[in-house]
């Protein structure tokens, strides 16, 4: 079975609409900006990849996740030619802090929320009369898991429509941890290079709508499978067996061998761990296929966007098939030894014609989601 | 009713609520005499340098994974790569962030302990349980308002059914502490509830007793209409719970309530009692949407 | 200064640390393999260490040391260290 994608949107700190991100990918320009939504003086880490769109620089607001996944949806609804009716469609979204930012503003300063805005249900029903809506939060592996969970609702009949998104924005609680524990403090996400020292967050939003093969006149791109599992082996690191069997499983799901795979869309989020571990599985996935695939790592210019990384990951596969290029890794000069062999998108964008992506999502609790998508051109 | 071979049945129920004991308490007065005590109940080995709302998952999902005779002195004795682990939670992890901004606010990053990064993820306490028992399948967290437990058990449910999973291990949990108190307006008690799902073929062939039958479920705009899609309106109702007992007596259980409400159904059935059961949560003036879930006793 | 380390003061702060009963932190227990320490735990004693001591200990450094005798000695040089500095 396979599932067309008909809408996309997505919004990040390089662009508005998923076109926007894809070119600033391809642009190849350093993004990160020094940390504007807490006060820098009590980070280490100076830097991030925030969305700009405070009233009042400097002064955080509530309830951003939400405004964000509320204008992506309707970017994705729009280019499905669907309404902004989603009584009777369901809508999954994938997220890492689901509005536990809007929890800190109010524990500190006072922001009116309460229980129902933690939850994205809340402003779905408000924008689109949506109720049949589902906040996953799997850690930053959460939309892949949602869209596979997504595509089991058509596979078993129970919808032939599905919107599929994930959203978040940077808590101080998960910004200031992982500052603690990271051994050195990165200037910037450089994944798989010699130079990256950890993850810088990121921030953004992003939807898909996912629909029955044929239901719609026009698929930008065709889903063949997720596989999804878990670690069941640390709470933070990553795990090689059980993201290789993640992989495998993506590829028995979609039908697909490895040496089908012509573009990867790397979970690389800076932490060497990440970076070894993932590097290292792929070297063995892909040993015996030949040159292997191209891989680039979009974090190095959209910050790890959390919950939503993945299915952003996801949506510039869709862009690089249409527009038939595939934007570098940026910062990438000297590869970790893991990743020798990798064909790593380096230093400017390419000319190729991919036709299967494999995207990679892994997340806290050792939990991976692997997508598999074809080319509709 | 008769089983059929796509049933997915509940093999197994625990609770961690401070003062009761096994499931039936949830029905009416607790026995009162082995009651959960958090003093006691939530220390150990596997529950050190946790969370509150993981050491409560972990007690009350060992409770149901040995009710269902799945866990021995070496462990989960499933298959571990095809279980999944389902949480609902909406607040387990609030105390923890407030308590991070704070140390901030006050020492910089520097006073932030280590230990609570894997809290900083809303999926703390399903990683969690996977580590405890090796389980390897599909690990999700349901944090979806006041209708999350039962829309925990209606993706557990799915996940089995599209072949995801071959068996599933459904927590819902929320702790009482200042935080939650000030975000709910009220005060709350510790509440957790876990549950093993398995499809009914893979329960009769290792002779497990199903306490009940999962059945339809719905998630729409009002309670009524909730009902009406979860029972077509068709089967008369042995019981219904709406949670406002449980909640009388125990405060607000947010994420809990829907599996809460569903250990109660399954310890109402296998006693014998009058179903088919009707599940609902959510529904109130401030809700998204309001959830209703059937279930029914399990043929043999 | 070297003299304010004692050996059961960090005895006392694993067994905090670790929640584990003090009769359990024996001298040579292992702390992966006995009392199943793991990254983050690591990180936290060492966090810990670093505050109390005013000494600085790098990832490689605790991961040499896997016993409550090696981690004194561990903390011993590190204060030396920073005494010599």
């Amino acid at each position: 079975m396979s599932w067309d994608i008909t809408g996309m949107g997505a919004v990040a700190n390089l662009g508005a609409t998923p076109e926007a991100v894809f070119e600033s990918l391809c642009a190849g320009q350093e993004t990160r900006t020094p940390l504007r939504a807490f006060d820098a003086a009590k980070y280490r880490a100076q830097y991030a990849y925030e969305i700009d769109d405070r009233a009042e620089p400097g002064r955080d607001e509530p309830l951003r996740a939400s405004r964000w996944l509320t204008s992506v949806v309707a970017d994705a609804l729009a280019d499905a030619g669907l309404g902004d009716d989603l009584t009777d469609v369901p809508v999954l979204v994938g997220t890492t802090m689901r509005e536990q930012r809007s929890a800190e503003l109010w524990w500190r300063d006072g922001a009116g929320i309460g229980p129902a805005d933690l939850h994205f249900g809340t402003p779905l029903r408000r924008a689109f009369g949506a109720r049949n809506t589902y906040t996953f939060a799997n850690a930053c592996s959460a939309s892949l898991y949602a869209l596979g969970m997504a595509a089991d609702l058509i596979e078993t009949d129970m919808a032939d429509t599905v919107v599929v998104a994930g959203a978040d924005s940077m808590t101080e609680s998960a910004f200031g941890t992982l500052d603690k524990v990271q051994a050195e403090t990165p200037r910037a996400l450089r994944p798989f290079d010699e130079s990256h020292l950890g993850m810088l967050m990121g921030e953004g939003a992003v939807a898909v709508v996912l629909q029955r093969a044929g239901t719609a006149g026009r698929a930008r791109a065709r889903l063949r499978g997720v596989g999804m599992n878990c670690d069941a082996h640390h709470a933070t690191a990553p795990d090689h067996d059980g993201i290789t069997r993640a992989v495998r499983d993506a590829h028995r799901r979609a039908g697909v061998r490895a040496e089908d795979i012509d573009l990867v869309m790397l979970h690389g989020s800076g932490t060497p761990r990440n970076d070894e571990t993932e590097a290292g599985v792929l070297a063995e996935v892909f040993a015996d296929a030949g040159a292997g695939p191209l891989m680039t790592a979009i974090k190095s210019m959209t910050g790890h966007t959390l919950g939503g990384s993945g299915l952003l990951s996801l949506v510039m596969a869709v862009i690089a098939f249409e527009q038939r290029r595939v934007p570098p890794v940026l910062g990438l000069t000297d590869p970790i030894k893991q990743a020798a062999g990798l064909r790593l998108v380096r230093h400017e964008t390419v000319a190729a014609e991919p036709r299967t992506a494999q995207i990679d999502a892994f997340g806290f609790g050792g939990i991976n989601a692997v997508a598999i998508l074809e080319a509709t051109r | 009713m008769t089983a059929t071979s796509d049933d997915i049945v509940i093999t197994g129920v625990g609770l961690a609520v401070p003062g009761l004991g096994g499931a039936a308490d949830l029905l009416g007065a607790p026995s009162g005499t082995d009651g959960f005590d958090p003093a006691t109940g939530l220390t150990g080995r596997e529950m050190r340098n946790k969370d509150r709302a993981s050491r409560l998952a972990l007690h009350c999902a060992h409770t149901a994974l040995r009710d269902a005779g799945l866990v021995d002195a070496d462990g989960y004795t499933g298959d571990r790569d095809t279980t999944a682990v389902v949480v609902s939670s909406n607040l387990g992890t609030l105390e923890g962030l407030c308590q991070a901004v704070d140390t901030i606010a006050e020492q910089t990053v520097v006073g932030l302990s280590p230990l609570g990064l894997p809290g900083t993820s809303s999926n703390v306490v399903a990683g969690w349980v996977a580590i405890r028992y090796g389980l390897r399948g599909p690990n999700l967290t349901v944090c979806n308002g006041a209708t999350s437990g039962l829309d925990a058990l209606y993706w557990a449910r799915n996940l089995i059914a599209a072949g995801r999973a071959g068996a599933a291990v459904v927590v819902g949990v929320e702790p009482a502490n200042e935080a939650v108190t000030r975000m709910l307006g009220r005060p709350s008690t510790d509440v957790a509830a876990a549950l093993v799902l398995e499809p009914a073929r893979t329960a009769a062939a290792r002779a497990a007793d199903g306490r009940a039958t999962i059945g339809r479920y719905a998630r729409t705009a009002d309670l009524a209409g909730a009902v009406a899609a979860a029972t077509g309106g068709a089967e008369a109702i042995g019981l219904r719970l709406t949670g406002a007992d449980l909640e009388a007596r125990l405060g607000p259980c947010s994420g809990a309530l829907g599996v809460l409400q569903v250990a109660a159904a399954a310890a109402h059935l296998s006693g014998g009692g009058r179903g088919p059961v009707l599940a609902t949560t959510g529904g109130a003036p401030e809700d998204d949407a309001a959830a209703a879930l059937v279930l029914t006793a399990c043929g043999h | 200064m070297a003299e304010n380390l004692d050996i059961e003061d960090l005895r006392a702060m694993l067994a905090q640390t670790l929640e584990l009963p003090l009769a359990e932190i024996g001298d040579e227990s292992h702390f992966t393999e006995e009392l199943e320490m793991d990254s983050l735990m690591s990180l936290e004693i060492a966090s810990n260490l670093e505050s109390r001591y005013a000494i600085t200990i790098r990832d490689t450094d605790f991961a040499q040391a896997r016993t409550l005798v090696q981690l004194h000695d561990l903390v011993a040089a590190k204060i030396e260290e920073r005494s010599a500095a």
